[in-house]
């Protein structure tokens, strides 16, 4: 074992004699092969192999009970069906998986199709002209895809919180692990930055969560069945190119031209987040909506360079990852457009980024 | 006898109007003789109602001076934190300019020159809430090695002397980076400044402290992950001898923090040679010290 596992080990079960709540089963011992959790779900499809007790959250209101609550696999939502669980936590892609096909009820898959649609927008397949680091342009074909209409707002993230996720380490990527006991809220408990006691600050259900690290992002990604877009995703989706008129894309979701009425940046005047659900006359012709504006959005894509100069190399102190799309605070709306370079640490909680998730089409099975 | 179209020391047009700045003799279309002050900046105060207050922004070599200065220019003109900044004359502008044209292309603008002829000077009115015109303030974006010379050899640039003398506030700026990487070098030259500023306000009794209002700023504070919440606190924490100087040398004080840049990260160019670079801008605490320091000079 590495040592910087070794002594993380050491720390968690220091930490586990504090935390009755923890599940007995997870073993930091010997990194074992892990399922992912794809198969993981399709066990739990399947009758007679549900596992561990969680703690997820009270459902609609996504306010902390205080109290320890149901989770997807508990055996008292049976009742529900675990399939009807999923969807009601908006962990429709688990549903929709095209491995699950044979072990989900048509009557299910229509049900999580219909969250999915009042949720996701749909990019059809094609192609986005992408910028290179010395201003040339290269072409990159996409597939179909899905991209959520919103940030994910805080009450969705508690249920993440809250279930537990911050102990399960199979859903976090291996070489974090170091690094997710560090994941507090202000009061030390698991959670985004900015909250405290486990809860997100009050009236801010609707607001983008933010204070989460790209890893945290990520993690709240596989939980719900999805993982983050693409840089080329987003500019496709935000800058919707048309090939009739030469498959450039926009710089705003509206067009080329700034209007701070149409978003939420620093000319706005507004100063700190905005439900997910405001500026719908920013919002893309399929309504997704703040692409530009309210909080950045971490991408999948690591940052590599920015535009240099011949001659000049692009170096980072850490691991950097894409963000895209602006903030709250951002000063030049031209940062805010859907092809602005920028990056931040994998590991940062910044008050100003958040994100949304994605689905590819191909992955999905069809509409019963 | 026609005239000589060349002007000499004896021919020259010698002004009407002493130097603003220190007082000395001037000549038609020339800095000051005694502190350099540039021409252009004594006309502009000269087509004012009312005398300026110069402010001088100083610190070491790097610290962020003119990043600094131009981001307050540029959020006073948009009228941010309360105050609306009018540049009274296009030279002011070019500070402003040549900042927000770098950070639009992430980068951060070129040091300023030594040469004192070659700093970029500022003259700006500055409006209060109601639009009423709190000050005229001027200041130039001054080299840091200049600072440094005059701290080590005092008298050698005379416009930094003339500033620290005449200024009605100073702000100093400290790079916090710095200040927790290695220590004390930045906390000794603001001590320094400070007592440069003392010693050049001489006639106080001797248990009176120094009226002229002084704001330190820790920059680049955006580097860090968690912003400082407190800076006195994280002051009389990490550089405690410049907090216990402050305390006991200056009438009015205050500490801030301040970043522009959200993220940063560095180029390397063929030859080895490394540059920060801001990812994007997302200036704070930039205007508080400058606003309070306005409401102190009355």
């Amino acid at each position: 074992m590495p040592a910087d596992l070794s002594l993380h080990q050491e720390h968690r079960n220091q930490q586990d004699a504090f935390r009755p709540d923890r599940p007995a089963d997870i073993s930091l011992a010997a990194p074992r092969r892990r399922p992912g959790l794809a198969a993981r779900f399709l066990a739990w499809l399947t009758p007679g192999k549900q596992s561990r007790p969680r703690r997820p959250t009270t459902r609609h209101t996504g306010e902390s009970t205080g109290k320890p609550t149901r989770p997807a696999d508990d055996p008292e939502n049976k009742d529900l069906g675990m399939a009807r669980t999923l969807i009601s936590q908006d962990r429709y892609g688990f549903v929709l998986l095209r491995q699950a096909m044979g072990q989900i009820a048509d009557d299910d898959a229509r049900a999580a199709w219909q969250a999915l649609n009042t949720q996701m927008a749909l990019i059809p397949a094609g192609s986005v002209p992408l910028m290179l680091c010395d201003g040339s342009f290269t072409a990159a074909d996409l597939e179909g895809f899905y991209l959520d209409h919103c940030a994910v707002t805080n009450r969705q993230f508690q249920r993440f919180v809250l279930s537990g996720a911050y102990d399960d380490l199979q859903i976090w990527p291996a070489e974090v692990w170091p690094s997710v006991a560090r994941f507090t809220d202000l009061s030390g408990r698991p959670g985004p930055r900015e909250w405290a006691d486990g809860k997100f600050p009050a009236g801010k259900a609707e607001h983008p969560v933010v204070g989460v690290c790209w890893y945290e992002a990520v993690a709240y990604a596989r939980w719900v069945g999805k993982r983050l877009p693409t840089a080329a995703e987003w500019q496709k989706a935000g800058g919707w190119p048309e090939q009739l008129s030469g498959g450039m894309c926009n710089r705003y979701p509206w067009g080329n031209m700034f209007e701070p009425a149409r978003t939420n940046l620093s000319a706005s005047g507004v100063g700190q987040t905005t439900p997910v659900r405001e500026y719908p006359s920013g919002a893309t012709p399929n309504g997704i909506y703040q692409m530009t504006g309210n909080v950045w959005e971490w991408l999948d894509d690591p940052l590599e360079t920015i535009p240099c100069q011949t001659g000049e190399y692009f170096q980072s102190w850490k691991p950097l990852r894409r963000i895209i799309g602006g903030a709250f605070n951002t000063y030049f709306p031209s940062e805010a457009t859907c092809q602005f370079v920028t990056g931040q640490g994998e590991l940062d909680r910044r008050e100003n980024i958040g994100f949304r998730c994605a689905l590819t089409l191909g992955h999905l099975r069809p509409l019963p | 006898m026609s005239r000589s179209p060349l002007l000499s020391e004896y021919n020259r047009q010698r002004s009407d109007y002493a130097c603003p700045l220190c007082g000395g003799h001037t000549y038609e279309g020339e800095p000051c003789g005694s502190c350099f002050l540039p021409f252009k900046v004594m006309e502009s105060i000269r087509s004012r109602p009312h005398p300026p207050r110069f402010v001088v922004v100083l610190g070491p070599t790097g610290v962020g001076k003119t990043v600094y200065l131009g981001m307050l220019l540029d959020l006073l003109s948009r009228g941010v934190g309360g105050l609306q900044g009018l540049s009274r004359s296009p030279y002011s502008l070019t500070l402003h300019r040549n900042l927000i044209l770098a950070l639009q292309r992430q980068r951060f603008p070129e040091k300023t020159p030594l040469e004192t002829d070659r700093w970029n000077w500022l003259h700006c009115e500055i409006l209060g809430p109601r639009g009423k015109g709190a000050a005229d303030i001027v200041t130039p974006d001054v080299a840091g090695e200049a600072v440094m010379s005059e701290m080590e050899n005092p008298g050698t640039n005379k416009t930094i002397r003339a500033l620290i003398s005449r200024c009605a506030g100073m702000v100093v700026l400290v790079d916090l980076v710095e200040v927790v990487a290695d220590g004390q070098s930045q906390e000794l030259f603001a001590m320094q400044l400070i007592s440069y500023l003392d010693a050049l306000r001489p006639g106080r009794k001797k248990s009176r402290k120094l009226e002229v209002p002084v704001a330190v700023v820790f920059t680049k504070a955006d580097l860090f992950e968690e912003w400082i919440s407190d800076p006195e606190l994280f002051a009389r924490g990490n550089v405690s001898s410049l907090h216990a100087q402050c305390q006991a040398r200056l009438e009015q004080c205050s500490f801030y923090c301040s970043g522009v840049a959200g993220s940063s990260a560095k180029l390397v160019d063929d030859s080895g040679q490394e540059s920060l670079v801001p990812l994007r801008v997302e200036p704070r605490g930039i205007v508080e010290p400058f606003a309070w320091m306005v409401s102190k000079l009355g």
